[in-house]
């Protein structure tokens, strides 16, 4: 994988793991306010952060949810898959 | 802090009989006279200040005992801080001033151990409102989030909840 | 239903070939503490808790173990991938390797299959919510001796990552178990700085105020 996908793939982990924090923190803290706001951020963040990805490197979600673009070819199925990723060069 | 009793008589689900007083309708009444004393087997807490939400103070979060100093990259089991990590990225309140440090293990609640926010002298602690046999966790109260990035892929976005391996270490001696 | 992210949730990773840790970490995928164990013991519980909270929390923590799952699976699966045949008797693994080459299987450290007795489903919340902050505890106590075992600084970092989530799900389990002594014993029992009781309004699944009796 090339260092400037694999960058923008950091930047989106780190987003969904942000919205995913706020999601586990809102089901137990409904109704507080400063959360939600910064869960709709967050939310917002890591959205466009996926938009720009698929549109570069093919789709993220499966089932109709990720962005399939105009590639003549199914995208969805490349590689490398996220358990062969090399994220440090070793091995 | 603020407490609802409740307003039968009759024992609660689990058998137990809590203090009761007269039924409170607003949720806005101040109850601060009807506040219990706290129990005795509460430590005695060092004077924190509980409303303190987002300065230095908070930030250094003196909970975790007297002479645990803020730790930082070297001290075992914390992460370094990652090189390369935007000084004030999206939703990280306190920007380059947030101290990359990882807290040591939060001691036991002994004599002199500072509490908690929202705890100490006078404020009625959980225990006492609640029957034997009962576990009990404390609340988080949000007070906002740090960047992964600034928490060095630590595993959470809230200092609150950073801890360092191992949980809870054996005492010295043994 | 379930959608799948072409992502794991942390970039973990491993820095050389070590077939032996492989045999510990494979723990934490397949055996009693492990991450397959606790997301189909939250996701099977969610069915009949009585709050929305507590559906809410179990269910988006128990997504969230399948991913630890997958963290575990690309952990051992970097970590004898490039073993030869050699490394894989050395570290003691041909007993595994007769049955699977170098696949994942759902296996403990010693080897023994998972069961579905590793897990319990209640029906009573609150034993519920009580087993599963023991599984929490019960993984963080696996990652910390994981981490003693490891001396690979890649495989520790993940390590440390999954801990760390292991205690923010207790946390969790924690004040969903307080949601729920509420919703039994209909009073607030104690309320903390910052929480608003009036909202709570249409919270609970009888889609209104809590009622004292």
């Amino acid at each position: 994988m090339d260092p400037k996908q694999l960058e923008l793939l950091r930047r989106v982990m780190e987003a969904q793991f942000i919205a995913l924090e706020l999601n586990l923190l809102l089901d137990t803290h409904p109704s507080d306010e400063r959360a939600l706001q910064d869960f709709r951020a967050a939310s917002r963040e890591l959205r466009n952060l996926v938009a720009t990805y698929e549109a570069a490197y093919g789709p993220l979600l499966n089932y109709g949810l990720g962005e399939p673009g105009m590639t003549p070819c199914w995208q969805w199925i490349s590689d490398p898959w996220p358990w062969e990723i090399n994220w440090r060069g070793k091995c | 802090m603020r407490r609802y009793l409740p307003k039968s008589d009759r024992r609660g689900v689990l058998g137990f009989n809590t203090p009761r007083s007269e039924p409170k309708d607003e949720p806005d009444e101040d109850l601060e006279e009807a506040a219990p004393e706290s129990c005795e087997e509460q430590a005695p807490c060092a004077p924190e200040d509980a409303d303190d939400t987002g300065s230095e103070t908070a930030l250094r979060m003196p909970w975790f005992g007297p002479g645990r100093g803020p730790a930082g990259p070297g001290r075992p089991g914390c992460p370094p801080r990652e090189p390369g990590c935007p000084p004030q990225g999206p939703g990280c309140p306190n920007g380059p001033n947030w101290p990359p440090w990882c807290p040591g293990n939060p001691p036991g609640m002994g004599p002199g151990t500072p509490c908690p926010p929202g705890m100490g002298p006078g404020v009625p602690c959980p225990p006492g409102g609640m029957p034997l046999a009962t576990a009990w966790v404390p609340w988080q109260v949000y007070n906002g989030y740090v960047h992964p990035c600034e928490m060095a892929g630590s595993g959470t976005i809230f200092p609150e909840l950073l801890r360092c391996p191992p949980l809870y270490q054996k005492p010295p001696g043994t | 239903m379930w959608v799948y992210q072409k992502m794991l949730q942390y970039p973990a990773g491993v820095r050389a070939c070590n077939p032996k840790l492989a045999k510990s970490v494979i723990t934490q995928y397949g055996g009693p503490d492990g991450e397959l164990a606790a997301s189909l013991r939250y996701l099977t519980q969610r069915y009949t808790m009585p709050i929305p909270q507590a559906k809410a929390a179990l269910t988006d923590i128990g997504t969230e173990e399948l991913a630890h799952m997958e963290i575990v699976a690309t952990l051992v699966y970097n970590l004898i991938k490039d073993a030869s045949v050699e490394d894989i008797k050395r570290a003691g693994l041909d007993g595994y390797y007769a049955d699977h080459d170098k696949a994942l299987y759902f296996v403990n450290g010693d080897g023994n299959p998972w069961t579905a007795a590793y897990i319990q489903s209640k029906g009573d919340p609150i034993t519920d919510i009580h087993e599963n902050m023991a599984a929490e505890e019960k993984a963080r106590s696996t990652y910390e001796y994981l981490m003693q075992l490891s001396d690979d600084s890649e495989v520790d970092r993940t390590l440390r990552f999954l801990w760390q989530r292991e205690i923010v799900h207790f946390q969790r389990f924690g004040e969903v178990l307080d949601l729920l002594h509420e919703y039994y014993s209909h009073q607030r029992v104690f309320q903390m700085r910052g929480y608003d009781p009036a909202a709570l309004k249409g919270a609970n699944s009888e889609g209104g105020r809590i009622i004292t009796p």
